[in-house]
């Protein structure tokens, strides 16, 4: 395990140096002057070079490479020429709104899913189980930016019952405006999560010391929650680990629909205005997140499943 | 007689962890020799069995004459030229004269080929041009006693023993002079090996062919095979005729290997030689004779020195690698061997493993 | 790096090449996968033979008044330019189903070539090749699209080219998967016995064995592109305006929500047939010819 450990990790490491690489070599292949692109049609030639010179872009491509990692090593992400701030502050500013728009996503739709899951395993092929299939498939695949709007149409515009915009002032208000973009975001979430809870509940309620247990008379609700649960949620998790992707595409689309701050909303406006410096910096800062979070997902993996670390 | 393939020393060795493992568990030696100095001939139209237990590097041998796995060492000569350090694109030439046919029946034939083009396949890999691919096709069905319209069919919808005349089909579909057969009747019902057999020996017979057989079945050997040998941790402990060394096993290994080997006959004497212990690992090879381990006649010597080759002062082609060979007295009362059997119905398909 | 490597291993897929009979009457008994063909068939139909049925040109300014409500003329309305809604709406799945068409194309050649190399090739190409493959899997999906886009510019081409990158590795990892399994295979070493080069051995012995699983994987696929062009479409990144466009019809129905609904239906309710029927049609495909085939999210 203690090999598997240090191989991970050094794989993490490398894919993230490879990561950067790969961006900076993407930015570097795409003819086209950043500067010039962020300048405008009316920018001077003394302007581009001076704004070459603060961006560094006049050093060799190698040059650039390795002042960024020793940055990344400080944590400095670059410096942003528009607002004159370093990019890192601008990032770390808007990331906690969109972990935060996660978390609540993830948590009500494992609060639902979860009971809904367990309830599918023990009443296996009943109408419900089978219908909570179907449903589950229809909104993994519905895009959230579809629901988000949908929404905002139905029960912002329509019904008004819910703010439609923004992050809200203080607790219960704040949490009032996420109703609706981690409806949007977790309802996708509620179908994946109950089928996994399910699939891994029916093995585990397959196995011996569960029969032993229901041997005993103990009762079918408590064999699920008090012995079964506990076993069948971890490769869930694991699978948690591997979905932050998804949750930060979908981030984008949710915080861009309810106009909330937050880092999916960040990027777009640095596209719109072709700072390449802001972009660059959530690209690096959201492979960190994915990258963190599939190695702690892939040790969790091993740590529960030995057959898991002969891969890699 | 000259011999058609000679191997000479062959060394072929495994890795059994990436150098980073071998690092950091400290493994100064990550490789195991799977076949360790072994030679033998095989002549024009000969059989010759390699015996031994899984794992004892006899497929290994096979492999490495087919150029699957690279040699270390030695030499593999077929009718007289070298055919280690050949490039993919000069052994072409030799593989159309030596063929391999391998242990799975079904799954050594290519999934989504019909029979037709699996025995064209030789043909077109060798760019031999066969004006009528389903004639061709149908002689070759015909020779191994197989209706000709099985060349519509899929591997999957063949039976064990029908894939495995298909697999002897497609092995001669060149004329070889050598056929390799890795385990020709594994996986194959009773009554199905023996038909195989006779097959291979029938054709044998009508072309020529020489046959090396790999194989832990010894009522194979028996009934195939002109000579054996007896491989033990990728050495070839005993070699000889098969008559010689059913007759008269000379090395301990080889006298339990027969002893063990059920006979077809209720009235045979059944006294049988148990092997002591497990097959050491290749990773920790035993010092000396590497079978003292297990032997019964083991004595200091054999802990220490490796045996010389000794040979058989009346067969001097019956030769042995063992400090205290066995003498005529400790012989393991055995049937006589008939030619080809009609049918080999009541042999178990048991080895000794 | 947790689920692929496990997907279609076992796939080896033995059916009868040419059983489309069989294969109809499974796909008759679920009931499922029939609606998603439905729905895929009225989609692909209406994208095909769109300009039969529409009653204005998608693209012409004010041949009604702005935002109206649904009227004979206007079946679903006009938007702000007073183009006709039902006519953009019923010529906006051309796009979302090209870019489909080509970006998993190309991923699944460049995927298939890449994986074969992979699996067959030594090991230290393989290595490199996996860091590739797990370094873009670990590119954030659609902020990673983005800045592609802001790189390249908002254009079809581009969104084709970022869907064909980031879709590219899961099947390569597939193709490298199934390659690894089948290389030590008895009938690949048979092969080479016999003195088969390597070309020919990819070419008529892994491919065919490899294609099937991988297809399955692609047609999964297509409901997940469909969503990130109609989201790009959304953001204003996709295609250039005036061409009609899902997400681009549902952008201007968020900009304008507040005076009419039906800009959003008629942008969004397309995207939810198109990709509801081909995620029906895409399991019951997978159910059908490899209910081994797992794909994680």
């Amino acid at each position: 395990m203690l090999f598997y450990l240090c191989k991970r990790l050094v794989l993490a490491v490398t894919i993230i140096v490879t990561a950067v690489t790969l961006l900076f070599l993407m930015i570097h292949a795409v003819p086209g002057d950043p500067a010039a692109i962020l300048l405008g049609p009316r920018a001077t030639p003394e302007m581009k070079a001076h704004l070459h010179q603060q961006m560094g872009l006049d050093r060799p491509l190698v040059v650039q490479i390795v002042t960024f990692f020793r940055g990344l090593l400080r944590g400095d992400l670059g410096y942003d020429v528009f607002s004159q701030r370093p990019v890192a502050d601008i990032v770390f500013a808007q990331l906690p709104y969109t972990i935060e728009l996660i978390l609540v996503s993830i948590f009500w739709a494992a609060a639902i899913a979860v009971p809904l899951g367990c309830y599918s395993a023990m009443r296996r092929n009943s109408l419900l189980d089978e219908s909570v299939g179907v449903v589950a498939v229809a909104t993994i695949a519905i895009p959230s930016f579809v629901m988000a709007v949908y929404a905002l149409l139905i029960f912002a515009v329509a019904l008004r019952w819910l703010p439609a915009i923004g992050p809200g002032e203080g607790f219960v208000d704040g949490l009032v405006h996420l109703v609706l973009p981690s409806f949007a975001m977790g309802i996708g979430w509620v179908g994946y999560i109950s089928r996994l809870v399910r699939a891994s509940m029916l093995e585990t309620l397959g196995e011996n010391h569960i029969r032993m247990a229901r041997s005993f008379g103990i009762s079918e609700w408590r064999i699920v929650y008090r012995y079964a649960l506990p076993l069948a949620i971890l490769p869930t998790i694991t699978v948690l680990g591997v979905g932050v992707a998804w949750l930060l595409s979908a981030a984008v689309f949710v915080e861009v629909v309810f106009a909330r701050p937050g880092i999916g909303a960040l990027i777009v406006q640095a596209v719109n205005a072709r700072n390449y410096p802001i972009v660059m910096g959530v690209v690096v800062v959201t492979t960190f997140l994915i990258v963190i979070s599939t190695t702690v997902s892939d040790l969790v993996n091993a740590s529960l499943d030995p057959r898991a670390r002969e891969k890699l | 007689m000259s011999a058609l393939l000679s191997v000479q020393d062959l060394r072929v060795r495994f890795r059994t962890m990436g150098s980073l493992k071998a690092l950091t568990t400290g493994t100064a030696d990550p490789f195991i020799d799977a076949v360790c100095g072994v030679s033998f001939e095989i002549r024009k139209g000969e059989t010759l069995a390699l015996v031994g237990e899984s794992g004892s590097g006899k497929s290994t041998i096979a492999r490495t004459i087919i150029g699957l796995q690279p040699a270390v060492s030695g030499s593999i000569r077929f009718d007289g030229e070298e055919l280690i350090g050949l490039k993919a694109a000069e052994r072409k030439s030799y593989l159309r004269r030596m063929t391999m046919m391998f242990q799975d029946p079904v799954g050594s034939l290519s999934p989504r080929l019909t029979v037709q083009s699996l025995l064209t396949e030789p043909s077109r890999i060798h760019g031999v041009s066969t004006r009528d691919r389903g004639a061709e096709a149908e002689r070759l069905l015909r020779m191994v006693g197989l209706p000709g319209d099985f060349g519509r069919r899929y591997p999957h919808q063949l039976s064990g023993g029908q894939a495995r005349r298909v697999g002897v089909a497609r092995a001669l579909a060149l004329n070889p002079d050598l056929i390799i057969a890795d385990e020709p009747t594994a996986g194959l019902d009773v009554s199905v090996q023996g038909e195989v057999l006779n097959l291979l020996a029938r054709l044998q017979d009508e072309l020529g062919i020489a046959i090396l057989i790999i194989t832990h079945n010894l009522n194979v050997v028996r009934h195939m095979a002109d000579r054996m040998a007896i491989m033990y941790l990728g050495r070839i402990v005993e070699i000889g005729s098969t008559e010689g060394i059913f007759d008269y096993p000379r090395h301990p290994y080889t006298q339990a290997l027969l002893s063990a080997n059920p006979v077809p006959d209720p009235d045979a004497v059944l006294n049988r030689i148990e092997i002591k212990g497990e097959v050491p690992s290749m990773l920790r090879r035993p010092s000396g004779c590497e079978f003292h381990t297990r032997c019964r006649y083991a004595q200091e010597i054999c802990s220490r020195i490796f045996p010389e080759p000794a040979a058989n002062p009346d067969d001097v082609e019956h030769r042995f690698k063992c400090h205290f060979p066995l003498t005529c007295e400790t012989k393991v009362a055995l049937e006589p061997r008939p030619r080809i059997p009609d049918s080999i119905n009541a042999v178990s398909g048991d080895g000794p493993e | 790096m947790t689920s692929i490597d496990t997907i279609g291993t076992e796939a080896t897929a033995r059916h009868n090449p040419g059983a489309l009979g069989a294969f109809l009457r499974q796909l008759l008994k679920n009931r499922l996968g029939m609606l998603g063909a439905v729905l895929v068939l009225v989609v692909v139909a209406s994208a095909i033979f769109g300009p039969l049925f529409i009653t204005h040109d998608p693209i012409r300014i004010m041949v009604g008044p702005r935002l109206a409500g649904p009227s004979a003329d206007f079946l679903l309305g006009t938007d702000q330019l007073g183009r006709d809604t039902f006519s953009r709406t019923i010529m906006g799945g051309r796009i979302p189903l090209l870019v489909a068409f080509a970006s998993l194309g190309s991923a699944l050649v460049v995927g298939l070539v890449l994986g074969l190399i992979a699996g067959f090739g030594p090991g230290w190409l393989d290595s490199l090749l996996l860091l590739f493959f797990d370094t873009i899997r670990s590119f954030p999906g659609i902020i990673f699209a983005l800045a592609i886009i802001a790189l390249l510019g908002p254009s079809m081409s581009s969104v084709i080219l970022v869907i064909a990158i980031t879709s590219m590795p899961i099947y390569a990892r597939v193709v490298r998967t199934q390659t690894q399994a089948l290389r030590n295979s008895d009938y690949i070493d048979a092969e080479r016995s016999m003195g088969a080069s390597t070309m020919r051995i990819l070419a008529v012995h892994m491919l065919p064995n490899v294609v099937g699983p991988l297809l399955i994987l692609v047609s999964m696929d297509v409901p997940a592109v469909i969503a990130v062009e109609a989201g790009l479409g959304f953001l204003g990144m996709g295609v250039r305006p005036p061409t009609p466009d899902w997400g681009a019809i549902l952008n201007d129905g968020y900009s304008y929500i507040n005076q009419t609904p039906w800009l959003v239906i008629a942008g969004g309710i397309p995207i939810v047939v198109a990709t509801l029927g081909f995620t029906f049609l895409g399991e019951a495909l997978r159910d059908i010819f490899d209910p081994k085939l797992r794909k994680d999210l």
